[in-house]
């Protein structure tokens, strides 16, 4: 191999030798240390390979032995440099792309992170980026030591790092410990649960009949079977806090949770047009394929959907688009994909009686289920459909058991301030009494 | 030089002949071809002739020193000369 590269860096000649005396040109050539090699008789004549440099030194040779020497061909590096010695830019390009190719892997061009669940990829990347590791870096500044001593020290979940380069891509696995990052979120919501000391209220976002209570935290301030209206309280969040005398001496403050239904009236109407506007599409379909570089586009057909002319605002474009990604993750600005065309006609068609009946039927139909699929229970209904020469309509009232109840910021109670001068009274007494 | 048991390739002037199955040979300190076709080569060595015969003869490389020859060779003779 390596001697095959350097005859073709050297450059030879194919030569083709006729005359009487072939063997003795050989043996000629061999006594005057001119290499020779691939030896062959072709047509009732030797053809051999031998360096451009000796070829000038066949004169004597030839002389002597009275042969002919005929150039076959011209194999080599010299001889194809100087075919194309006039294509300097080609040579350039060639060059450059080389030169290119080379920095270019002096970089390192994505970052592979796995393994990590607690903290995300961009929290990590941006701690990285801050401490001056990213794409585009030289890969001799990259430090995988330091880069996994960082990680670790920053991030305390983070029980094990490894970084390494692989090719253009600087690999980083990590080991969280997953244990303690649940104990402590759940040691957190404890506390925030702890810490919330404005009261709510839970209060009704429509007017209804209570079916159904269940109080978690809070004071309840309806029954079953009460009639409520929107706004008004449920569940209060603020607890009294009463002595024994049962005199409200504090408020505790809590954010309201219970379970209420209620029965209530949901208004329904839908409106439906007589006449509504029909796409008839065409058989002829548009199709061409296209390449995106950035902002400049090729493309084998006309289909401009940026362009709305009169002709295209009746035509449906579909795209397909397919971006060019590297490594799977570093989206380049090149893309490709089809078009396709299908053009249009409106046409203004009136509903049928049925239709309109049916069409009606079905959205309420889909709203009811929409409605189960929320938890409400519809008891009742009485949605009619009114159908005439104009427009159709379902009007009516749906009668439905549903969660009621929405937080709101509690208005804070004041302590009447007898009570507080009483209590206060009550505990000097208290006192006196005892000595 | 028997009694010194020193090897016969190291004489001088001796044709060293080195073959590869049926498709390669080898062949140091020769003189010359005498004759060359696609199916027969014969060489000058000391004291003789050296002829190979066979099939798609080509001579990989001949320089001062050493030859190498390929194909698929079928005979191998050596004329001593009187």
């Amino acid at each position: 191999m390596l001697i095959r590269l350097w005859r073709y860096t050297r450059g030879y000649l194919r030569i083709r030798i006729t005359g009487s005396g072939t063997e003795r040109f050989i043996n000629g050539c061999r006594h005057r240390n001119i290499r020779l090699w691939n030896l062959q008789v072709v047509n009732g004549a030797y053809e051999v390979n031998m360096f451009v440099c000796d070829f000038k030194k066949l004169k004597t040779i030839l002389r002597k032995t009275g042969t002919k020497v005929t150039i076959v061909k011209r194999i080599g590096l010299p001889f194809f440099l100087l075919r194309y010695h006039r294509r300097k830019l080609f040579f350039a390009g060639c060059v450059l792309c080389f030169a290119l190719l080379v920095m270019l892997t002096r970089f390192i061009w994505d970052i592979d992170l796995s393994g990590n669940q607690i903290y995300t990829r961009e929290q990590i990347l941006h701690y990285l980026e801050n401490n001056k590791v990213h794409t585009g870096m030289v890969k001799s500044k990259v430090n995988c030591d330091k880069i996994a001593a960082d990680l670790r020290r920053n991030y305390k979940n983070i029980i094990w790092v490894s970084a390494s380069i692989d090719g253009n891509r600087l690999c980083i696995r990590v080991r969280e410990n997953m244990d303690a990052y649940r104990s402590k979120t759940k040691k957190l919501t404890e506390n925030r649960k702890e810490k919330a000391v404005s009261p709510y209220d839970l209060v009704a976002d429509t007017d209804g009949v209570i079916t159904e209570i269940v109080p978690r935290e809070g004071i309840p301030r309806i029954r079953k079977g009460k009639k409520v209206r929107k706004g008004q309280v449920l569940v209060s969040g603020q607890v009294p806090v009463k002595d024994d005398s049962q005199t409200v001496i504090d408020y505790q403050y809590h954010r309201a949770d219970a379970d209420i239904k209620a029965e209530v009236k949901i208004p329904y109407k839908e409106v439906l047009a007589n006449s509504y506007a029909k796409k008839v599409y065409g058989t002829i379909k548009k199709k061409e394929d296209y390449i995106r570089i950035a902002d400049w586009q090729f493309q084998t057909g006309d289909i401009f959907p940026e362009k709305q002319t009169e002709q295209t605002k009746k035509q449906e474009i579909y795209i397909t688009n397919h971006p060019l990604c590297l490594f799977d993750r570093i989206k380049l600005p090149v893309s490709y994909g089809t078009k396709t065309t299908v053009f249009y006609r409106i046409s203004q068609k009136n509903h049928t009686t049925k239709e309109k009946q049916q069409l009606l039927s079905h959205t309420f139909s889909q709203y009811c289920r929409d409605l189960e699929k929320k938890g409400v229970e519809i008891l009742e209904n009485d949605v009619k459909i009114y159908t005439g020469s104009g427009n159709a309509s379902a009007r009516g009232t749906i009668t439905a058991v549903r969660s009621i109840g929405v937080l709101r910021p509690s208005k804070i109670k004041k302590i009447p301030r007898n009570s507080k001068s009483q209590q206060g009274e009550n505990i000097d007494g208290n006192d006196g009494n005892s000595h | 030089m028997e009694f010194a048991e020193i090897p016969k390739d190291v004489l001088p002037g001796l044709s060293v002949l080195t073959v590869t199955g049926n498709v390669e040979l080898t062949l140091e300190n020769y003189r010359g071809i005498l004759e060359y076709t696609g199916e027969l080569v014969r060489v000058q060595v000391k004291g003789g002739q050296l002829k190979v015969t066979g099939e798609h003869l080509m001579i990989s490389y001949y320089t001062n020193d050493e030859m190498k020859m390929t194909g698929w060779i079928r005979d191998i003779e050596y004329h001593c000369s009187e």
